[in-house]
């Protein structure tokens, strides 16, 4: 995929710098501090891309550290960010699992994420496959709206679906990502489970995103489709940002690149 | 109402069951411990499902019965037969929970004294101006309410003030409630109120800070937006002041300020949450804390909370420039920090507002800094987003207390600077 990438883009800038500019310009790689904005901001685009794919109902993992970050300035290809950090499943758990990422952001393109962590298995299948079961039985689709509520308050009953919508949000949110621009899913307005005949759960959310710098609520109707050991087969539109815009980086400071 | 009292307690715990319904409660008079031993043996009969609220003493033959509605019948032909004196204290248990459970959800409404507000609990904002004024009652050498302006929508803007006397000593400003949807701000400085008032002159340190040294806290600066989180939009940030002509309304108080008004980080359009107002100090929220500050030039120390994202930061957010006194600023933050996640292990992290969240200005810690206030911080409380703003009220307690390690060990470093 990479090896594509630069043939593309050797032979965009081999044929720009035939115009008369014979400076070779190397490409920078430097180390960044961990507790720098722009290495955590490409830490929460790996962890939105590990919930998205390796997240469950009962798996929703979370930055415990950041142990290392670099940065790898590619000229004509993006800014792409080495990282290692340590990761927990869940609030309370105290085991931590290793991963490492490559996060490239390019333009207005996906962040392209390469990941690998040291499991295999997220844990809590079992509680996935009893919850799968117990909705499969059920003849009433599930209804919910603003979970958490006000107070923060979840009925226990209703933290899988919480949990199955942040790790759907969380491809919306490793999508939307940039190198300036992070998200959080800030609440679920509603939820409403569609029954089928197939062994797909299927739900319809209306999720809350939580935009950073910008500060703003973004609103995204989400369909998900899942089932147990499968990442969410998701579906989304949001409604138009008020940041979409050509400024948006200019509004909100240039990313971080040098200490 | 006695009777109330003292079924109250036992009715907590029954109150989370239902299914009571016609059950009954029975009072029975034993005349003799042979009495005893034969009402005992009935409650040793499985399929009656007799329930004993209160057992018979030597001193005192009483015996309180729970009967199921089936068992009524039984139990009552039982008692007669043996000439065993009863009378009926509940015709309906069913019947009584529900009323009491009312009872209970109506006191804890209206909460009238301090003693019983609940710190563990997001409030409306009538409720933390009646417990201003409670704990200002309660504290009548230490406490004093001054009113510093008013809101947009003509709320008044209270900040509490701790002092043991003197003129104008140098003080510490903290403040909370600025961003509307934030609540875990204004509940850990409510928490952290009643801390210092409680503790002076139990606890050695606030005694003797407060022997020398003022603290100013405003709890809500943003009272108009408050209660539009609690009304209408639960994920409002700004004031709710009308721009004339305009679709949107408000303005983030924390881009108003007069530092770098309108730069980067900031947005000229009115229906954007970072929306930086006509211009600085244009809201009557912000314009009130710049009017108090101008007032009493001795304020050695200006302390902003906010949520989420679990930061201790101080300036410069309007320019991504170390401020002169970085190193010391630097210092008595990691300070902080480090007393904070000594309570349960959380993890914060330390930096300029540019380095440590985003380049933002008009923001009220740079002009407090820029006015010579120059130990000016702004924390980010918990979490990091698995709840964001929404963090469960369980947390409140454990965030402000952790919170209050931070703040401690500013206010040493400030107090022994001042």
């Amino acid at each position: 995929m990479y090896s594509v990438l630069c043939l593309v883009s050797c032979f965009i800038s081999l044929n720009g710098m035939s115009q008369g500019n014979n400076l070779e310009i190397p490409d920078i790689n430097m180390k960044l501090r961990t507790e720098a904005r722009a290495a955590r901001q490409a830490a929460s685009v790996a962890i939105h891309y590990l919930n998205y794919h390796h997240g469950s109902p009962h798996n929703v993992f979370q930055l415990h550290q950041l142990k290392k970050a670099s940065l790898e300035i590619m000229v004509n290809e993006g800014r792409k960010y080495h990282l290692k950090f340590e990761v927990r499943n869940g609030r309370f758990s105290n085991v931590t699992k290793f991963c490492t990422a490559k996060v490239l952001f390019y333009k207005k393109s996906v962040p392209d994420t390469v990941l690998k962590c040291n499991f295999k298995d997220s844990d809590g299948f079992k509680e996935d496959y009893e919850f799968y079961l117990n909705l499969r039985k059920r003849m009433d689709p599930v209804v919910g709206y603003n979970i958490p509520d006000n107070f923060g308050f979840i009925a226990p009953e209703t933290r899988p679906i919480w949990q199955l919508a942040i790790v759907s949000a969380s491809y919306i949110m490793w999508q939307k990502s940039t190198e300036v621009m992070k998200y959080n899913m800030a609440q679920i307005q509603e939820v409403h489970q569609q029954i089928r005949t197939d062994e797909f759960l299927q739900f319809t959310y209306i999720v809350l995103l939580h935009e950073i710098p910008s500060q703003e609520i973004i609103t995204c109707n989400m369909w998900v489709m899942w089932q147990p050991k499968q990442s969410p087969n998701v579906k989304y539109t949001c409604l138009p940002s008020p940041t979409e815009s050509f400024s948006e980086e200019s509004e909100f400071g240039r990313p971080e690149g040098m200490e | 109402m006695g009777k109330l009292l003292v079924f109250s307690a036992l009715l907590v715990a029954v109150c989370a069951q239902g299914g009571f319904e016609g059950d009954q409660v029975l009072r029975i008079t034993l005349r003799d411990e042979e009495q005893a031993s034969l009402v005992m043996s009935m409650e040793e009969q499985d399929h009656l499902q007799l329930d004993i609220w209160r057992s018979p003493l030597k001193t005192d033959l009483v015996m309180d019965v729970r009967v199921p509605r089936g068992s009524l019948q039984t139990f009552k032909v039982f008692l007669e037969h043996n000439g065993i004196q009863y009378s009926t204290m509940i015709e309906d248990l069913q019947v009584l929970i529900e009323s009491e459970k009312a009872e209970l959800e109506r006191s804890t409404m209206v909460e009238r004294t301090f003693t019983t507000f609940n710190y563990a609990t997001y409030h409306t904002l009538s409720e933390i101006y009646t417990w201003m004024d409670d704990l200002v009652f309660a504290f009548p050498g230490l406490l004093q309410k001054l009113e510093i302006g008013t809101s947009f929508e003509g709320r008044a803007l209270y900040v509490l003030k701790f002092s043991t006397g003197g003129r104008q000593r140098p003080a510490i400003w903290i403040d909370s409630g600025i961003h509307a949807r934030e609540w875990v701000s204004p509940a850990s400085a409510i928490w952290m109120a009643n801390k210092i008032a409680s503790d002076y002159g139990q606890e050695p340190f606030i005694t003797s800070l407060l022997q020398r040294m003022d603290i100013y806290m405003e709890i809500v600066v943003n009272p108009d937006g408050y209660v539009y989180t609690h009304t209408k939009n639960r994920m409002w940030r700004k004031t709710r002041s009308v721009v004339p002509g305009g679709k949107c309304f408000g303005v983030d108080a924390n881009r108003n300020f007069d530092a770098g008004f309108g730069g980067p980080g900031t947005s000229s359009n009115p229906c954007r949450e970072t929306y930086h107002g006509p211009y600085a100090n244009s809201e009557s929220e912000v314009a009130a804390i710049v009017n108090f500050l101008q007032n009493n030039k001795n304020i050695k120390s200006f302390i902003s909370i906010h949520s989420y994202s679990q930061l201790l930061m101080f300036p410069f957010g309007y320019k991504c420039v170390h401020p002169a006194d970085y190193q010391e600023l630097e210092g008595i933050a990691k300070s902080a920090v480090r007393s904070l996640t000594s309570m349960y292990g959380t993890r914060y992290k330390i930096g300029s507002i540019c380095d440590a969240i985003y380049q933002a200005s008009g923001g009220s810690i740079d002009w407090t800094y820029n006015q010579g206030i120059k130990y000016s911080f702004a924390f980010e409380l918990r979490d990091t987003g698995r709840y964001g703003f929404m963090l469960p009220s369980r947390e409140i307690i454990p965030t402000a207390k952790e919170t209050w390690e931070a703040m401690k060990s500013i206010m040493e470093s400030v107090g022994s600077r001042s």
